[in-house]
């Protein structure tokens, strides 16, 4: 007994030094983790929790890849929700983006206040999209949108308060799948958005009775 | 009352205690493989437990898949086919007290096993985890039982046919 249960160590430290001879030779990862690498997951955790217990927002603001096109040809502001890494070697070229990543402490969130998003017309709507269908950014970024400023969803016959705010799921992989034409470098920012030009039929950005005063019209 | 004869008696239990062991030994081989494909993944599912000292939860990701790796290869192969059965028994049990501890405080998690997107994900998700857990530490007892039977029963023909 006694002699099978040395073998069995010695097995188990067969396997665990080969185990640490092909981390040191092939693998990247360090051997202690970096308070980096563990800020990164207790946020990811956070942003899982949101997910659980906000699974409302994807069915609220998940719009289709016409709807998103067409969002973006009449002015939303869309927000890349990746790492700043990612958005810097590529992202959708629409005339408004700006990356605001929750790992990066939402970095740029400032750029969607109402003073920033409101306009003649009205608020601005904003389109979020992370990687794919399964990363949870968007929703993050959302939330924070939600809390900071009282942004949302337009429901049925209810406007949005505030700029109204939509996912596009798929995310990078669907805009790279449908083949939207991506740049690399940083964000843009185009003031100018005409609800004059815009195709007819979409009430959701329809102009409040209203209109909200220009930035900087006191 | 007819006894069965030894030969198939011996092919049988042989048959039963190879492919027991297989299951185990296969599933083990595939989990390991996946893990040494991804260890930051295994290493941030180690730590999503919340059991061991941070600091070791890298070591303990680049150890567990080889352990698991050599011990199925040893478990199938052989020798020292025992000592890969209690390996692998501990690391079954093992696995099955973290489960049952991260579901008693409430953590629910995919239980790094195998990478959420392998086709073996399922049986390894929520209470499957543990029952696969038990069905894989039942394998290896019918093994254990069979496997020496069979070999005594071989040893008892051996003189009958010479």
């Amino acid at each position: 007994m006694t002699g099978l249960l040395f073998r069995s160590l010695v097995l188990t430290g067969i396997g665990v030094a080969a185990g640490l001879g092909y981390a040191a030779a092939f693998s990247d990862l360090p051997w202690v983790p970096s308070q980096k690498q563990l800020d990164k997951e207790v946020k990811a955790r956070e942003r899982q929790e949101i997910s659980d217990e906000r699974p409302d927002i994807r069915d609220l603001a998940a719009i289709t890849l016409e709807r998103f096109q067409e969002l973006i040809a009449r002015g939303a502001i869309v927000v890349d929700a990746r790492g700043s890494e990612q958005f810097e070697e590529a992202h959708l070229d629409a005339p408004t983006i700006i990356n605001v990543s929750p790992d990066e402490e939402f970095v740029n969130i400032e750029r969607l206040g109402p003073e920033q998003v409101d306009g003649p017309q009205g608020p601005r709507p904003i389109v979020i999209y992370c990687n794919s269908e399964d990363c949870n950014l968007s929703e993050a970024v959302y939330v924070e949108l939600e809390a900071f400023y009282g942004y949302g969803t337009p429901q049925d016959d209810e406007p949005a308060a505030g700029a109204p705010l939509y996912i596009y799921l798929p995310g990078w992989d669907g805009i790279t799948r449908a083949g939207l034409a991506t740049v690399g470098g940083e964000g843009r920012w185009t003031e100018s958005w005409e609800l004059a030009d815009l195709p007819p039929g979409d009430s959701e950005i329809e102009p409040p009775s209203s209109p909200a005063p220009a930035p900087g019209d006191g | 009352m007819s006894e069965i004869p030894i030969d198939t008696r011996r092919a049988t239990w042989t048959f039963v205690s190879t492919l027991a062991r297989s299951i185990v030994a296969a599933l083990f081989v595939v989990a390991a493989i996946e893990k040494v494909g991804d260890l930051s993944a295994f290493a941030t599912s180690i730590r999503a437990y919340s059991v061991f000292p941070t600091r070791t939860t890298n070591v303990l990701a680049f150890g567990v898949p080889w352990v698991e790796l050599l011990a199925a290869a040893l478990l199938m192969f052989g020798p020292w086919r025992r000592e890969a059965r209690l390996v692998i028994g501990a690391l079954l049990v093992m696995f099955i007290a973290l489960k049952v501890s991260a579901m008693a405080r409430g953590i629910e998690l995919s239980c790094g096993c195998v990478s959420e997107d392998s086709f073996l994900a399922p049986l390894f998700t929520g209470i499957w985890g543990i029952i696969t857990n038990v069905v894989l530490i039942a394998c290896l007892a019918l093994d254990a039982f069979l496997a020496p039977r069979a070999a005594a029963l071989a040893t008892q023909a051996e003189p009958a046919t010479t």
